[in-house]
């Protein structure tokens, strides 16, 4: 496989490349994965975990706030780490020590409060249903949020009628609020 | 949750702004004491917020992708494709930037034009892997494999406008130029790889040179080449040398 400096990894992030997503899920999910079923996980749970600490990473990126201070990959290990930690209280389970398979760092306590946890949780559950929707729908609702004029976004979607685009989202978003609240996840949100 | 929603028609109106004043304040009055509005009115406007941004969705889709091809490929029963020239290749090069694999191999055809065999033996799909931690050459890498050839050619070329002894982005930039069909770059690009003659590229250099000058017309130039690579035993390429020579030698 090839391999990436790190900062190749955090600029490919970024750009939201492709290449270097899939070479960070194949090169540090296997770490993730042994960190949270070793210490009272599922595999699913490894997933969400890395797909938080993922857009976490994402964000603070985007804003420039992001500075190692160590390897990518230790950094990425402690932020899941620290998600599962979290995760774990939150069950509250308790373990003497966790089993580790990486080095790990202190992160700042501002980088993972309670709140971002909570919504980067959040986020991911909405935004798993919503791309489950039809493309069709996905899109609609795209566009409502963007507060484009009804008008536009009725020839956009090929819609003959600004009624039947208003409509359309409505039914979309019924959708989606119908596949989140069915969802056991949400429920501690809502 | 319940999954009875009852003010969807009232909520969408309130966060499009459609509500008459006295409408608006009534609809604001009722939140105060009607908890099932409240919840409903604070998910229609989490969705909202998780929705706007194009970029998150965009990682979210990829991620998801990416978990679920791993997932896939964790349940394939994994298949063995031995191929020693491959492995040669591999070992050989180690620490090498790029790797042109062997899908060029093995393909055959008969009695065709220049711009055939061309396009039958250059592939640029797999010239993969990365260079130096430098971020310039991380951009220009990236604008290669989201194959915009022209904006990573630029790159290439401000790259080695500062330091124009990195061999590997040379042939970047060789193969960029070849997808933009600026072969006379692409020359420029192989020729200074060649020339250089201490580096790991050579013999890729040497073929797309060829290829190169088959493109642009200089067919003696490219059966010099074709045939310097074809009589060497060690060549990478010395089948398809042969193979191409055939063809040209048929026309």
């Amino acid at each position: 496989m090839i391999h990436y400096s790190d900062e190749a990894i955090l600029e490919g992030l970024r750009l939201r490349s492709d290449y270097i997503i899939n070479f960070i899920y194949k090169d540090f999910f296997p770490l993730i994965r042994f960190l949270v079923v070793e210490n009272g996980g599922r595999e699913e749970d490894a997933e969400d975990i890395f797909q938080d600490g993922i857009i976490i990473v994402y964000n603070k990126i985007n804003v420039n706030q992001l500075t190692l201070t160590s390897s990518f990959k230790t950094y990425m290990y402690s932020v899941c780490r620290n998600l599962w930690l979290q995760k774990l209280n939150k069950r509250k389970v308790i373990f003497d020590k966790l089993t580790d398979v990486e080095e790990y760092i202190d992160l700042p306590k501002a980088l993972l409060t309670e709140a971002t946890v909570r919504e980067t949780e959040m986020h991911r559950i909405i935004q798993i249903h919503f791309l489950s929707l039809h493309e069709d729908c996905q899109k609609v609702l795209r566009l409502f949020t963007k507060n484009i004029p009804l008008r536009d976004i009725a020839t956009v979607m090929g819609y003959k009628t600004e009624k039947y685009a208003k409509a359309r989202k409505y039914l979309c978003k019924e959708e989606l609020k119908k596949r989140i609240a069915d969802d056991p996840r949400s429920q501690k949100f809502f | 949750m319940t999954t009875n929603f009852k003010h969807s028609a009232s909520i969408d109106q309130f966060l499009a702004n459609e509500m008459a004043p006295a409408e608006r304040a009534a609809f604001e009055n009722e939140l105060r004491s009607n908890s099932d509005l409240a919840r409903e009115l604070k998910l229609a406007q989490i969705i909202d917020y998780s929705i706007i941004r194009d970029d998150v969705i965009d990682l979210r889709k990829k991620l998801i992708a990416a978990i679920n091809a791993g997932k896939a490929s964790r349940t394939e029963v994994p298949v063995v494709r031995m191929n020693t020239r491959k492995w040669w290749y591999a070992a050989a090069s180690l620490f090498a930037l790029f790797a042109v694999t062997a899908t060029l191999y093995l393909q055959t055809n008969r009695n065709m034009s220049a711009d055939s065999l061309f396009t039958e033996y250059y592939n640029s799909e797999n010239i993969v892997d990365l260079t130096r931690g430098d971020e310039n050459i991380v951009d220009a890498i990236i604008k290669f494999q989201q194959k915009d050839y022209a904006t990573a050619s630029d790159l290439f070329k401000k790259i080695l406008a500062k330091d124009d002894s990195n061999i590997a982005v040379w042939f970047y930039y060789g193969i960029a130029n070849i997808e933009t069909q600026n072969y006379e770059n692409s020359i420029t690009a192989f020729t200074t790889i060649i020339k250089q003659n201490d580096n790991l590229y050579i013999e890729h250099a040497e073929w797309y040179l060829g290829l190169c000058y088959l493109k642009d017309n200089q067919k003696d130039k490219a059966m010099d080449q074709f045939v310097a690579i074809a009589s060497n035993p060690d060549n990478f390429h010395r089948q398809e040398a042969k193979n191409i020579l055939e063809k040209l030698q048929l026309k």
